[in-house]
């Protein structure tokens, strides 16, 4: 079993709090993102779990072992890096069996020139071998391993540190942006690779990125954290719907979820903008809410039908399959972005008089504080004030 | 090219060449007097070639006069000793102060600045004593022990080892390293290229020195080189000069030659001691 | 907040241990570097400033402190007034002719592509040579009758002397052996200086007007080239107030004291008579020569700093 329990861990650097009471429980063979903007303590908390750093309280265990006292590397955990951190001078082979170097051979036998005349040597070595050979197979990479890394592409390093964190059987993967400094589409073609990977080898993975589209792709679990706080940890589909927090909502989704404020007007409707929207908040009448609509749950049509929002088209983007237009609120200072088929990318002219409709089930409610106000029940019925 | 182009063309080559023969002339003089009988040399002539080939009784001289092999087994042997202690004892503590929090670093690193400003000249009588007092005086051990530290070596290794990025000290500690294997397996190979620059430093400049052998060595067994030759020099009392010549060509040839051949190497090694003040 | 207290207490003890062990393994690592720095650079340098106030001989029983009576004593001793003198002259001497000797080669090499590398390397040919051994060369060159220098003066109709035999010569002449043992030692630092000058600044020099090369020199290569110019100069500063090897082999601080200097007179005080404390109260003297010349440069660098 290798599940990894992280228990209120904080960290604070000389003036920096990095992570505030962070909780986060992985199960065993779980693939877990943790997903936050750049700075949000995601790449220390990783680092905590390896041994690498030491929290300023909390505790973390690894397969039911508290393993505060225990060193990296009897932790018994993998890392791959994002500059994959080869060891620049060795050969990918020599990368990949460090590791089982210095864990199988004694001193004596690791010695250069010397050890392998030490007894049981030869043995060793050819079992560390067998190994390497083996994780070089299934990475595709056997024909490299008499490179050194400068002669290797991104895609090959990439590989070559997966291989050295693969042969040694670890319990934990720990992963930090390993595919941030790859091209686009080797990043798409490595996400594929990673995923399917963690299926056949059955590990526990946690993977570290600013990518919500890779953790979204990847992952059984998705934990997003901000400013050292987790914020929501749950799996990418109810992360998208039903996400707990507006920053966590904002942060997943692309493009990013329109965001209108608003007041609570009776039991079933909310004030937004000019307009009343059918949706039931759990919130006394008066409570000051935001509405949280994705592009999708918009639709834009005529200027003078039962429309939500009114406004002027801005801007059309035109992705081919659908359109996203951006239509400028008065009362709004970021234009709300609606999508449609792209068939319909043309319609739209730019500056023109537009309507945006809008499906009352699928709003998001939350506080003034960001927190997620559970809707009661909505009906799919609106009124618009002239 | 413009005529002033060419006119100043002409101009820094009569200049520079000038100069270089300045620079050159002592070599090429020594060269050619180790070639020449004595009786060429007294006799006062301009010519670089001898009349009569005198090398071999020249160089023959050198080596039977003196026991010069024994001067350049020395110089060798304690020169090899001394970058080797030094890099046993510099590299751990520079890779401790670029890579390790603990307390007391910031203590150790002020105190390797203070040792940077102190000339190798200041040290020397207390060294004295004290290797007077432990029966040392004379022995390859005073040679050597005077600079197994080099406060030098420790600075410029922090600073390259602080180039280094962390994640392959992590990598490594993940892949059950220890620290001491991770200095020997993993910085020392990627600090190479300065390693390399240091030990040129510091052969040039151990093999050159003649102040401190001079106070603590007095038997001809254990002499280094620039010992050897001051030797052989107050023996011929400046009489005779062939061998001389050809002791002085055979002392100074090993680093010549190591120059010429890796002159980019040897000019970053060497012009580092500016950095050391 | 109260919840908190059960794993901080966990941390007191693993995680202090942890803590610990690195830091334990840290001081193995700097542990000899640093007990070495004390045993042999920082003790013995305090040591020396403690010996100076010592009568202590070497080999004595016994040792008195005489306050600042050494140096007392240095200041009111001719040999040592001149001593110091010497090595001022020397520095006076050897420093600006070196500094502007290899400022002037680093341009001329510079200045055109071809047989750079040529010139570069036989400037700094002297500077990797054992210099006792050229020293025993340049001994050989400045002999009186069949020496390179007085038979080249010669043919020019000149009288040479015997220079390093001569009291009112002989620092002159191992002035002349330093130059020409550092000359290239300053040209490589100053070709590194010139390299590091952008060469948009002499195209922008020339649109605004600054073509002839005495212009270019004085807005471009000059200022550019001030904070490498203090460098070198304070580096060959240090460099010549060791002055030491070539008066030890050649002259012995002769004739007549005339090319005694600082460390030779140290050397003789501490190794020929034993004059340790004596000898020490020298020592300080040439420490605090080197000091000042240090305490310059870094002066000099942080103001480079405020201004950058
Ligand atoms: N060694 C350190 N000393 C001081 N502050 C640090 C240190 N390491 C990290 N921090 C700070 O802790 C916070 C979290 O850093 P961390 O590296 O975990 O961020 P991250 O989420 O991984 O960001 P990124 O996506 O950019 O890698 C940052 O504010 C950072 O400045
Ligand atoms: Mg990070």
């Amino acid at each position: 079993m290798s599940e990894v329990v992280i228990d209120r861990v904080s960290k604070s650097f000389a003036d920096v709090r990095a992570l505030r009471g962070v909780s986060l429980g992985v199960r065993d063979g779980e693939f877990m993102t943790l997903l936050g903007p750049s700075g949000c303590g995601k790449s220390t908390l990783l680092r905590i779990v390896a041994g690498l750093e030491a929290q300023t309280a909390g505790s973390v265990s690894i397969g039911g072992e508290n393993v505060d006292h225990r060193v990296p590397k009897e932790r018994d955990v993998a890392m791959v890096f994002q500059s994959y951190a080869l060891y620049p001078y060795m050969t990918v082979y020599e990368n990949m069996a460090l590791p089982l170097v210095m864990r199988r051979m004694t001193p004596a036998q690791r010695l250069p020139l010397v050890g392998r005349f030490v007894r049981g040597s030869a043995a060793l070595r050819r079992g560390i071998d067998a190994n390497v050979r083996e994780v070089a197979a299934s990475l595709a990479i056997e024909t490299l391993l008499a490179r050194k890394p400068a002669q290797l592409s991104g895609g090959q390093r990439q590989r070559a540190a997966l291989g050295r964190a693969m042969v040694r059987h670890p319990k934990v993967f720990l992963m930090d942006e390993p595919l941030s400094n790859l091209d686009a589409k080797l990043r798409t073609q490595m996400r594929t690779e990673l995923a399917d990977l963690h299926r056949r080898l059955g590990a526990t993975f946690i993977y570290v990125t600013h990518d919500q589209s890779e953790a979204m792709t990847m992952s059984d679990r998705v934990a997003v954290m901000m400013d050292g706080e987790l914020l929501q940890v749950a799996t990418p589909t109810s992360l998208y719907n039903d996400p707990s927090d507006l920053r966590v909502a904002e942060f997943v989704g692309s493009p990013k979820i329109n965001v209108v404020p608003g007041v609570v007007a009776s039991e079933r409707t909310v004030r937004a903008l000019d307009g009343l929207v059918a949706v039931a908040a759990e919130a006394p009448v008066g409570t000051r809410v935001r509405l949280g609509i994705r592009s999708e749950s918009l639709t834009p049509e005529g200027a003078d039908g039962a429309a939500t929002f009114r406004g002027r088209t801005r801007h059309v983007e035109n992705l081919g399959s659908d359109c996203y237009v951006h239509v400028a609120v008065d009362g709004l200072d970021v234009p709300i972005v609606a999508r449609a088929d792209g068939r319909r990318a043309d319609e739209f002219g730019i500056g023109s008089a537009i309507g945006v409709a809008c499906d009352p089930d699928r709003i998001l409610l939350f506080d003034d504080a960001g927190k997620r106000i559970p809707a009661r029940s909505a009906v799919a019925r609106l009124r618009s004030h002239g | 090219m413009s005529r002033p182009g060419v006119a100043f063309g002409v101009f820094r080559h009569v200049v520079l060449l000038a100069g270089a023969a300045v620079m050159l002339a002592p070599f090429v003089w020594m060269v050619a007097t180790s070639f020449k009988p004595p009786h060429e040399i007294f006799a006062g002539e301009l010519t670089l070639l001898p009349r009569q080939w005198h090398a071999v009784e020249n160089y023959g001289q050198a080596f039977t006069k003196v026991p010069m092999l024994r001067y350049l087994a020395n110089g060798v042997f304690v020169t090899a000793a001394i970058f080797a202690l030094q890099i046993l004892v510099a590299v751990p503590c520079a890779y401790a102060l670029a890579k390790l929090e603990f307390r007391g670093r910031e203590t150790i690193f002020t105190l390797t600045l203070f040792g940077l400003l102190i000339p190798a000249h200041v040290p020397a009588i207390p060294l004295y004593v004290m290797l007077w007092k432990a029966g040392l005086l004379n022995t390859y051990a005073a040679l050597v022990i005077p600079f197994v530290i080099s406060v030098f070596g420790i600075f410029l290794m922090r600073q390259f080892f602080k180039s280094i990025p962390d994640e392959l000290i992590h990598a490594a500690r993940l892949d059950g390293l220890s620290e001491f294997a991770i200095v020997w397996r993993i910085m020392v190979p990627a600090a190479m290229p300065a390693l390399v620059s240091f030990g040129i430093f510091s052969v040039v400049a151990h093999w050159n020195d003649y102040f401190w052998p001079l106070l603590v060595i007095n038997s001809r067994e254990l002499a280094p080189p620039p010992l050897g030759v001051a030797y052989f020099r107050n023996e011929e009392a400046g009489h005779d000069f062939g061998p001389l010549m050809a002791g002085a060509v055979i002392v100074t040839a090993p680093l010549v030659v190591a120059f010429l051949l890796a002159q980019r190497r040897f000019i970053e090694g060497m012009t580092m001691t500016g950095l050391k003040s | 907040m109260a919840e908190a207290l059960a794993p901080g207490r966990l941390l007191d003890t693993a995680q202090r241990r942890r803590r610990r062990a690195e830091t334990w393994a840290a001081w193995g690592l700097a542990g000899p570097a640093t007990f070495l720095l004390f045993l042999l650079l920082l003790g013995p340098t305090v040591a020396v400033v403690v010996l100076s106030a010592t009568d202590w001989q070497l080999g004595a029983k016994t040792l008195r402190f005489v306050g600042l009576g050494n140096y007392a004593e240095l200041f009111a001793d001719r040999v040592f007034r001149q001593s110091l003198g010497n090595t001022l002259l020397y520095v006076a001497i050897t420093v600006p002719a070196s500094v502007g000797l290899g400022l002037g080669a680093a341009m001329l090499i510079e200045a055109r592509t071809s047989l750079q590398a040529f010139y570069r390397t036989v400037y700094f040919l002297p500077v990797t040579a054992t210099l006792i051994a050229m020293a025993v060369v340049w001994e050989f060159l400045f002999h009186p009758n069949v020496g390179l220098v007085n038979l080249l003066l010669a043919l020019v109709g000149i009288a040479g002397t015997h220079w390093l035999n001569n009291p009112a010569t002989a620092l002159y002449a191992l002035c002349a052996i330093g130059i020409w043992q550092s000359l290239g030692f300053t040209t490589v630092l100053f070709l590194a200086g010139l390299k590091s000058v952008p060469h948009d600044l002499y195209d922008a020099a020339a649109v605004d007007g600054a073509d002839t090369a005495w212009e270019r020199f004085r807005r471009v290569t000059w200022p550019m080239l001030g904070p490498t110019l203090m460098f070198v100069l304070v580096i060959m500063g240090i460099r010549s107030f060791q002055v030491f090897d070539t008066v030890a082999v050649l002259t012995a601080g002769g004739p007549a004291k005339s090319t005694e200097v600082l460390l030779y007179t140290m050397y003789t005080e501490s190794f020929h008579y034993f004059r340790t404390g004596y000898g020490s109260a020298i020592t300080v003297v040439f420490l605090l020569f080197v000091l000042t010349l240090t305490l310059i440069q870094v002066r000099f660098l942080d103001r480079r700093v405020h201004y950058a």
